[in-house]
């Protein structure tokens, strides 16, 4: 009970102080923190697997990306945008505006209206259906395949999106390599570990916590500590190879998805039978389109304005 | 009993060298000093408490993932530890020779 007041204080404290703070660096440290006391937020209202998500993609991944957009920021540029948010007309205005959404959250609060249906008790009596055991599983990939479809989709915008920006500015990629023979030493032994973990997480994620876009942030990581410490990485710079790792894993989604559609069925209804199969096979595609979209928008980058050297320890 | 009361010495002791580990930390001057704290107290650290925990564990493949995740973590540390100090020292060779130059 202490702790859970201490974890909602200190969440309120970090959320204050990465909207507060004057210096960006320090936003985006305590934006890390806010992730990683989110992730033990989840662990306390019994929900492994968002906690899972929240450290590895929330503080984790954004975490590293937010450094590495710091590394690109003009610090002149940067202090006149937040000077700017100064102004006493803006920030007043965006003083009413966050009180109307906190007004109006509050009141959705209390007066939520009572659910007519049980959500968790429909999806407990209809999980032998889906093909998987694991509920969360279960919803997210076949109760509400719609929903994962989507969103898989909307990363691979972003990604290409990014990566068309990036293909069409001159420089080069940004070199940010870190030299260190114990990194080269280290990774040896660390990537296949890395590697096994993320199988692991996938495998597991049919009957317990886990799955495809927490073995992709594994697999995401393993890249980006490959890039960073010059490994290198099998079939990295084949663009068609590149193309067909990118949408692989939502094509496989839509192919298997619509089996049924074309036998007169529903689309997303996985093939009679085959159920655990398909999820699973969507759920290995996935894992790797999705490790190599999140690693491209870290590729996507540009390279540094001023060569900082202190950002080569962060990832 | 006896052996309860091993184990929650252990993970007391546990948890002090991360008080301590984390005040050094906030306290200590530089760089090396504070990484210092960090790798070498918390990692005793979460090793007394994996210690401690372990008694309590029923099956071997948690008490061998357990270990694994101690292990891990000392390879993770030492590794961090030993990259930052080499950026921190980069930037401190850079620093020195601008204001030479």
């Amino acid at each position: 009970m202490i702790l859970d007041w201490l974890l909602a204080g200190a969440l309120i404290g970090t959320a204050a102080g990465v909207l507060l703070t004057r210096d960006l660096y320090r936003s985006v440290v305590l934006f890390i923190i806010f992730g990683l006391l989110m992730a033990l937020v989840w662990v306390r209202v019994e929900a492994p697997d968002l906690a899972l998500a929240e450290a590895a993609i929330g503080a984790g991944l954004t975490g590293v990306l937010f450094l590495d957009a710091l590394g690109h920021l003009n610090p002149d540029k940067a202090a006149a945008v937040r000077q700017k948010y100064r102004q006493p007309l803006l920030s007043g205005l965006a003083f009413l505006l966050a009180l109307g959404v906190t007004g109006l959250l509050w009141m959705a609060l209390v007066d939520s209206p009572q659910p007519g249906v049980h959500l968790p008790e429909i999806v407990d009596q209809q999980l032998l259906a889906s093909g998987v055991e694991h509920p969360i599983t279960a919803v997210l990939l076949s109760f509400r395949a719609y929903d994962t479809l989507l969103e898989v989709a909307v990363i691979l915008v972003a990604v290409v999106v990014g990566l068309a920006l990036r293909f069409s500015q001159e420089d080069q990629p940004a070199e940010t390599q870190v030299l260190s023979p114990l990194l080269q030493k280290m990774l040896v032994w660390l990537l296949p570990l890395m590697l096994m973990v993320a199988i692991y997480l996938l495998w597991i994620g049919s009957y317990r916590s886990g799955g495809a876009f927490q073995a992709a942030a594994v697999l995401a990581a393993m890249a980006v500590l490959m890039r960073m410490s010059g490994t290198p990485i099998p079939g990295h710079s084949n663009l068609y190879l590149l193309r067909i790792g990118l949408v692989v894993g939502l094509g496989l989604f839509l192919l298997l998805g619509s089996v049924d559609l074309v036998s007169g069925g529903n689309f997303l209804a996985w093939p009679e039978g085959w159920e655990k199969a398909s999820i699973l096979v969507v759920e290995g595609a996935l894992t790797f389109s999705l490790g190599m979209l999140l690693f491209s928008l870290f590729e996507a980058s540009p390279a540094p304005k001023q060569a900082s050297m202190t950002r080569g320890g962060g990832a | 009993m006896l052996i309860d009361l091993l184990r929650s010495l252990l993970i007391l002791v546990g948890a002090a060298f991360f008080l301590v580990g984390t005040l050094g930390l906030l306290r200590f001057p530089d760089a090396p000093t504070r990484i210092h704290a960090l790798t070498k107290v918390d990692n005793l650290g979460l090793g007394l408490i994996v210690l401690g925990l372990l008694p309590g564990v029923a099956s071997w493949p948690v008490v061998f993932k357990m270990i694994l995740i101690w292990l891990l973590a000392i390879a993770a540390a030492s590794l961090a530890g030993h990259l930052v100090v080499q950026a921190w020292a980069g930037s401190q060779n850079k620093e020195t020779s601008s204001r030479d130059s």
